[in-house]
């Protein structure tokens, strides 16, 4: 069949071992196998290697060793009793990492019964996203396959929660769970339903002041984290009885010191400048999520040096008078004026594997290709606080990346194989075992 | 200082009862009333009709009537008029408003949805049967303010509903209901928006097509009646509906429909339908009718324009800017100059003060049309003379000529160039009047002597509203609350040279030669006043009106209207060649390296690798870029303004060619993308949608423009979750809530819509056919009867593989097919089947998740189709997916291998194909459509952008020149923003921009949300 062949040719090195067992395909547990722990050194050989920091490798060893890179470089010796892969001429990338998903916290779109990222209450400081990641979800190994190793999974609300990043790979949340209080999540109350023209002016007023009203309680919330912060310092030094039980107070520890990033969503510019005060009163360390008209800010974000990810940059512009390609321009426009970015897709279709698009359609209408790639690699991992250990491929850091046969912002690029700290993962999913299952349909019947 | 605070400012109306000759058919209870009825108002400065003015004239008014009117040199005053002079003063023909509504008291008749008493019909959007007249109440505010804005009469409207029921046109004037009344049948009034909550219809196009069938019932109604009294033996009484019998009138022709809409979009759709429908039309065509004018001239139409312009944008609040675009400053800036831009070009039409509650505003706005061009004949005839022919009024209404009724009004300064306000108001003789009347005189110079000081007192302003002005020599004394009234003078002393520690009040009488009256000190005390006056006064003059600040240059008209609007059609070069490219044909020749393609007159006439390029042709060098035919997508919402008919489980009757909205932007971002055509498709709420529309994406175009005429008709129907409700509430007793539902009911629809055939038939071969009662025609039986007859197309919404085999299995069993599955996400289950039975597949690429029924959507679902054999392409059911279908079709190269010419058909020949428009469009093969896109890359590339889009040979879409575009516009903003800025004009709720704009929307939109449902919305125009 000269249709299949491009696909057989690229199947995966993975052992297909969960192909077995195709008839127990059901939403509760997905089929794919936790890679185990690395316990042999690996080498990649005959690849190119394309570190994020730094050069491109031509004709590459990558050597990796209990979960941490050893050698990378084209004089590399293979090590002595090493597994060693022919990477055949392919690409070796850091795995991606995307930075706005509910990965494992929310399964069917519309079924409440599989979500767990949205508490009652618009403020939930104390939730922690790690808690409920489903290592089971279906929508895990579908996103791996274009090379996600690494994704943030969080909650929404005014104060939504604490985010955490995890691994897409493992039996257990605990062993997913990469970083764990990643930041505070928090979504800028929206000014954009106010203006809608096509809602009636008293349904108007009403979001208005619904918003005021968020705004003013966001505020109050505030004031007395800082107060029950101020009462445990004082019972800590012993000048007072320790303050009575409030888990949402005594979640905001961290943020009012300034030590926990607090991500704020805000698309719009008046949103975007009412989160930048808010963050300068309170003193907070302030990450710009969404940033759809972030251009609008460029010299506050440098002046109180806020990153900013870019959720979605195939989106259409927010008003009518913008270039039919302002979204795209956009991480251009940030990179050319020295504000930090990362990029994200933030889906709620089950496409979280689409994120590298995102950042090619930014490379496509003029950011550099290097910043394209950095903007889902070492970007994020920087604005995460996680760039010690991946987000770029250097001897020291994580053994969390992929291998692919060409550039993998292309959508024709297939992902042949990825580790997650030394261990490979399984690169099947439900969607591949589906099929091969009705291929077999289709070839039978033609068969006849 | 504020020496002149008044206690308050009163309006003194002195009204004047004139006698009415009326035909009472009862006598009054106690004694007889006639008052004297001829008066003659002189010295005036009339204008007879909008073309003749007559200077010091005289207009001679008897028993409700005018007697005369000419020059004083002309007319002879009757010796039993009472003579009113206003030297001096300007007298108007009454205004006529053809759609005022009743205001508070419009409440009253019957306001209550739905409910059918007697013999009403039982659809609750039909209320034909309310008439204004019947149960008309005078709207005591409501006219008191027309009238002050020099209106006389008025066609009152009612409200709410399709069809809202009958208007009225009656004189602003309180009386009998049987006196005031002037014609009940006015017009029957129509709209498009529903007012009945889940009643049918809810969209615009449901309100269309509701229209279209009540107007074929209401022909049926006249028909099967008079049928059946001709032969009542052995036939069913026809049922007897209130509603279908009020519309007679209109339905044939004798009296207009008024169509109530809301802005230019509907009023062009409006007019599309009366022509149709054989019907007259007046309609209302929105504050921003300038933006399509030339539209509008085709028809020829009977227009309804408002004077409620556009308000000032709210652009004080930061925020806002954001989304306050171009296009709404212009239309702040144009909507005013909208009865000028028609006038302009012939288009006949009135002015209504609908929208306008406050007279000042109405005023205000009327010189505001003036100033923005429209000239004082064409206003006036806009306001008297047209509205009174339509109304075929002529010799009543609308002029100061004998003969007709003595509607007028009078002001002391001329209507367009002074601030001048309505001082009387004259309807049917009878006089109401609103300014005051100097009759003593107390406008002049003044001066006493008090306390050995000398004073002096200038009393100036109107005698409605004096300033006075005291002064002890040379010195100014403070001064408050003048008042003035029967003769009276009262004023306020604030100095302490003549009240002492206090407030001295002032009362004078007002004499031939002077003020006499009293002072009361503060402690008490008082002194007599006489001033002596030393010179009468003149009232102060109405201001001279100015009018708003104008831009240096005027606002070039674009299509459409705003940013990236264009001022003409692209043109089309006779001869164009694209050389040196990359030719993806998407036909049998494939790839084409180095190849160049020659297009003529909108046709491809040469593709090939060696292929000469003509002389004179327009080159364009293709070197290093890739050329594909344009891109097609099979299921869009773009450019509508309605998607769903969610009230009926069967909408077949309603079309989303009813309701394109051209001017949405989303379609410039989608030709910016490299699409040229877009299948417009109803929504999937129920299992039978509604009828499609395939337009090509001529930017610029209007509504009809856009459409592709070759196209094959088509319909939207839908299967699973969205149709059995299961991811939002459904009415009590709705049907079908399970797939076992759905079946049963498709095969019911067709059913009937074979038995509404039989009917048909057992009627056209009775032998007494003109006696029998004829079926009523049914539009949703009709387009059913299409698809049996395989003359309508259909493009199901589906995805599991169930639902597919079981329509498809039902087509069969009727004897017809299913064209295209849209969405199929599990086609792939079923591929063969699909094949089988002849089904194309146009499917999401990789959307999956978001419910339940697609958790097994796969990715590699398009080439397991096209595996089997099945005719695949990729849809987008979003505005911003719709502008990069081409690296959707690399996913089939992704998943399952596709090779990518083949892959790129998938977005290009394979909906065409779809569609049934392949013999046109789709490939880039000789005698095809020249829609084309020049690529930087592969387009299977990320990195592949449009550079140009050409349709029909007309480059649309050029990327050289979209920056260029961009800051044209931002800089023309910058214009308007200051304008804004310095415009002392109040701000408006921003609401009233009826140039709506619209949310994205996705098939699931019931057009109805919720607060939750916001943030997931795009808002744009």
């Amino acid at each position: 069949m000269k249709l299949f062949a491009t696909f057989a040719q690229r199947a995966p090195i993975t052992v297909l071992a969960a192909m077995m067992c195709l008839a127990c395909s059901t939403i509760v547990a997905h089929d794919q196998i936790p890679g185990t722990n690395q316990s042999q050194t690996v080498a990649l050989k005959n690849v190119t290697v394309y570190p994020v920091v730094g050069e491109v490798v031509e004709n590459a060893v990558l050597v990796f060793e209990n979960g941490k890179i050893t050698a990378i470089g084209s004089d590399v010796a293979v090590p002595a009793g090493c597994r060693v892969i022919d990477g055949a001429g392919r690409r070796v990338y850091p795995s991606f990492i995307e930075s706005w998903s509910y990965l494992g916290l929310r399964e069917v779109g519309s079924v409440k019964a599989t979500q767990d990222y949205e508490e009652s209450g618009d403020i939930n400081p104390n939730l922690l996203a790690q808690r409920a990641v489903n290592p089971d979800s279906e929508l895990i190994p579908v996103a791996r396959v274009n090379g996600i190793g690494l994704a943030i999974s969080r909650p929404r609300g005014l104060v939504g929660g604490q985010a955490a990043l995890m691994r897409l790979d493992g039996w257990t949340y605990e062993d997913m769970t990469l970083a764990a209080q990643t930041a505070m999540i928090m979504s800028w109350p929206s000014s954009r339903a106010a203006f809608f023209s096509f809602l009636p002016q008293k349904r108007r007023d009403e979001l208005k002041k619904e918003r005021l009203k968020k705004l003013s309680d966001l505020e109050t919330f505030f004031q007395q984290a800082r107060h029950y912060q101020k009462a445990v310092a004082a019972a800590k030094d012993g000048k007072a009885t320790a303050p009575r039980p409030n888990p949402r107070l005594a979640a905001m520890g961290a943020v009012l010191d300034g030590s926990q990033p607090v991500w704020i969503e805000a698309d719009r510019s008046d949103e975007i400048h009412e989160a930048i005060d808010f963050a300068q009163r309170y003193g907070l360390k302030m990450v710009l999520v969404g940033g759809h008209q972030a251009d609008q800010a460029l010299e506050q974000l440098k002046r109180y040096q806020i990153p900013v990810i870019l959720v979605r940059t195939q989106d259409l512009p927010v008003r009518r008078d913008e270039a039919y390609d302002h979204v795209y321009r956009l991480p251009a426009i940030l990179h050319e004026a020295g504000v930090p970015f990362a990029i994200a897709i933030g889906s709620t279709m089950g496409n979280d594997r689409n994120l590298p698009y995102q950042a090619a359609a930014a490379a496509a209408y003029g950011l550099d290709p290097a910043a394209a790639l950095a903007a889902i690699t070492l970007a994020p991992a920087q604005i995460i606080g996680v760039a010690d250990r991946v987000g770029s491929l250097e001897v020291g850091k994580d053994a969390t990346l992929f291998l692919c046969d060409g550039d993998p912002l292309e959508i024709t690029t297939q992902i042949s194989a990825m580790f997650i700290e030394g261990a490979e993962v399984d690169l099947n999913n439900k969607q591949k075992m589906l099929y091969d299952k009705y291929k077999t349909r289709i070839e039978r019947q033609r068969a006849r | 200082m504020k020496n002149t605070i008044f206690g308050y400012w009163f309006l003194f109306a002195a009204t004047l009862l004139s006698a009415q000759t009326l035909h009472h058919t009862r006598q009054p209870v106690g004694l007889q009333d006639h008052q004297p009825g001829a008066y003659a108002v002189t010295g005036v400065t009339v204008q007879v009709d909008p073309q003749t003015e007559i200077k010091d004239a005289v207009i001679v008014v008897r028993d409700g009537v005018i007697e005369a009117v000419g020059a004083a040199t002309d007319v002879a005053i009757p010796a039993d008029a009472r003579v009113i002079d206003r030297k001096g003063a300007f007298v108007y023909p009454g205004f006529i408003d053809l759609m005022a509504d009743l205001g508070k008291d419009g409440k009253k008749p019957g306001a209550k949805a739905g409910e059918a008493k007697g013999t009403a019909g039982h659809q609750p959007e039909n209320r034909a049967r309310k008439r204004v007249a019947d149960t008309y109440t005078y709207p005591a505010k409501r006219a008191k303010a027309l009238r002050k804005a020099g209106f006389t009469a008025a066609v009152f409207m009612p409200s709410g509903g399709i069809f809202s029921g009958t208007a009225s046109l009656a004189l602003l004037q309180e009386g009998r209901t049987n006196d005031v009344v002037l014609q009940s049948d006015a017009a029957g009034v129509v709209g498009f928006r529903g007012t009945v909550p889940q009643a049918y219809p809810d969209s615009a196009m449901g309100g269309i097509a509701m229209i279209r069938q009540v107007v074929a019932d209401a022909r049926w109604y006249q028909q099967a009646h008079s049928a059946y009294q001709k032969q009542p033996q052995g036939q069913t009484p026809p049922s007897v509906n209130a509603d279908l019998a009020a519309l007679a009138p209109f339905v044939s022709g004798d009296k207009p429909f008024l169509f109530n809409v809301r802005n230019h979009h509907e009023a062009l759709r409006a007019l599309k339908l009366a022509k149709e429908l054989e019907i007259e039309s007046w309609v209302f065509a929105g504050d921003d009718a300038y933006r399509r004018v030339a539209s509008f001239k085709n028809y020829q139409p009977k227009l309804i324009l408002p004077l409620d312009f556009a308000t000032k944008p709210e652009i004080n609040d930061p925020a806002a800017e954001a989304v306050v675009s171009l296009r709404d400053l212009r239309h702040w800036y144009l909507s005013p100059a909208a009865p000028a831009a028609l006038a302009e070009q012939d288009v006949a039409f009135v002015l209504t003060s609908f929208g306008l509650k406050k007279s000042k505003d109405i005023l205000a706005n009327l010189r505001l049309s003036h100033h923005r061009g429209l000239a004082k004949e064409a206003l006036l005839a806009a306001l008297t003379t047209r509205p009174a022919a339509w109304l075929n009024q002529s010799d009543s209404l609308g002029v100061i000529k004998p003969g007709a009724l003595a509607n007028f009004f009078i002001t002391a300064g001329d209507l367009f160039t002074t601030e001048t306000e309505i001082a009387e108001s004259w309807v049917r003789g009878q006089r109401e009047r609103y300014d005051a009347e100097d009759t003593q005189g107390v406008l002049g110079d003044y001066s006493f002597t008090a306390a050995k000081k000398k004073y002096t007192l200038a009393i100036s302003g109107t005698p409605g509203k004096i300033k006075g002005k005291l002064k002890r020599g040379k010195k100014d004394v403070k001064t408050s609350a003048w008042s003035h009234q029967q003769g009276r003078l009262v004023f306020h002393i604030n100095d302490a040279g003549l009240a002492g520690e206090g407030v001295a009040r002032v009362s004078a009488r007002i004499e031939a030669d002077g003020l006499h009256g009293w002072v009361i000190k503060s402690d008490g005390s008082r002194f007599a006043l006489d001033a002596k006056r030393d010179k009468a006064g003149s009232e102060d003059k109405p201001k001279a009106y100015k009018g708003p600040k104008s831009l240096s240059e005027p606002l070039a008209v674009v299509y459409p209207d705003g940013a990236y609007g264009r001022t003409a059609d692209p043109e089309q070069p006779a001869v164009v060649a694209v050389t040196n490219a990359t030719i993806w044909t998407s036909g049998p020749a494939g790839m084409i390296e180095n190849g160049t393609m020659v297009v003529k007159a909108g046709k491809i006439v040469a593709v090939g690798a060696d292929v000469a390029v003509p002389e004179g042709a327009t080159v364009i060098d293709g070197q290093g870029k890739h050329l594909t035919a344009g891109l097609i997508d099979e299921h869009s919402h773009a450019g509508l303004d309605a998607v769903n008919e969610w009230t009926t489980t069967n909408s077949a009757e309603v079309g989303t060619h009813e309701v394109i909205n051209p001017d949405d932007i989303s379609l410039y971002y989608q030709l910016a993308g490299g699409l040229t055509m877009a299948n417009q498709l109803h929504g999937s709420a129920n299992p039978i949608g509604g009828q499609n529309s395939v337009i090509k994406l001529r930017w610029g175009a209007d509504a009809e423009g856009m459409k592709f005429a070759k196209s094959m008709p088509g319909i939207k129907f839908a299967l699973g979750e969205n149709v059995k409700r299961s991811n939002f509430p459904a009415p009590d007793g709705y049907y079908p809530l399970t797939r076992l539902g759905v079946e049963q009911f498709f095969r019911d629809q067709f059913d009937a819509a074979r038995d509404y055939r039989n009917q048909w038939e057992a009627y056209e071969k009775a032998t007494d056919k003109a006696q029998r009662v004829p079926p009523r025609r049914d539009y949703r039986w009709e387009t059913l009867l299409q698809i049996l007859d395989g003359k309508r197309q259909i493009h199901c919404h589906s995805y599991r593989q169930d639902e597919i085999l079981m329509l498809m299995r039902i087509a069969e069993d009727y004897g017809f097919k299913i064209d295209v599955f849209t969405h199929i996400l599990e086609g792939y289950k079923v591929a063969p089947e699909m094949a089988a039975h002849g089904a194309m597949a146009n499917t999401f690429t990789d959307w999956w998740a978001f419910k339940m029924e697609v958790v097994d959507a796969i990715p590699y679902n398009a080439a397991l189709m096209h595996q089997a054999g099945v005719v695949v392409g990729f849809n987008s059911d979003d505005d911003e997916l719709a502008r990069r279908l081409n690296t959707e079709a690399a996913k089939a190269v992704k998943y399952g291998g596709v090779d990518p010419h083949e892959a790129l058909k998938m977005v290009t020949l394979n909906p065409a194909k779809q569609l049934r428009i392949d013999e046109h469009v789709g490939s880039l093969e000789v005698g095809k459509d020249a829609d084309f896109v020049l690529w930087n890359h592969s387009p299977l590339s990320m990195y592949a952008v449009a550079q140009q889009t050409w349709i029909d040979g007309r480059k649309y879409f050029d990327r050289s020149e979209a920056d260029a575009q961009r800051d044209q516009a931002a800089a023309q903003r910058r214009a308007l923003l200051q304008l804004v800025l310095s415009s002392d004009a109040k701000g408006g709720a921003s609401d009233r921009a009826k140039g709506k704009p619209r949310r994205m929307m996705h098939c699931e939109d019931l057009d109805a949300f919720s607060a939750e449902t916001l943030d997931s919305l795009h808002a744009h125009d």
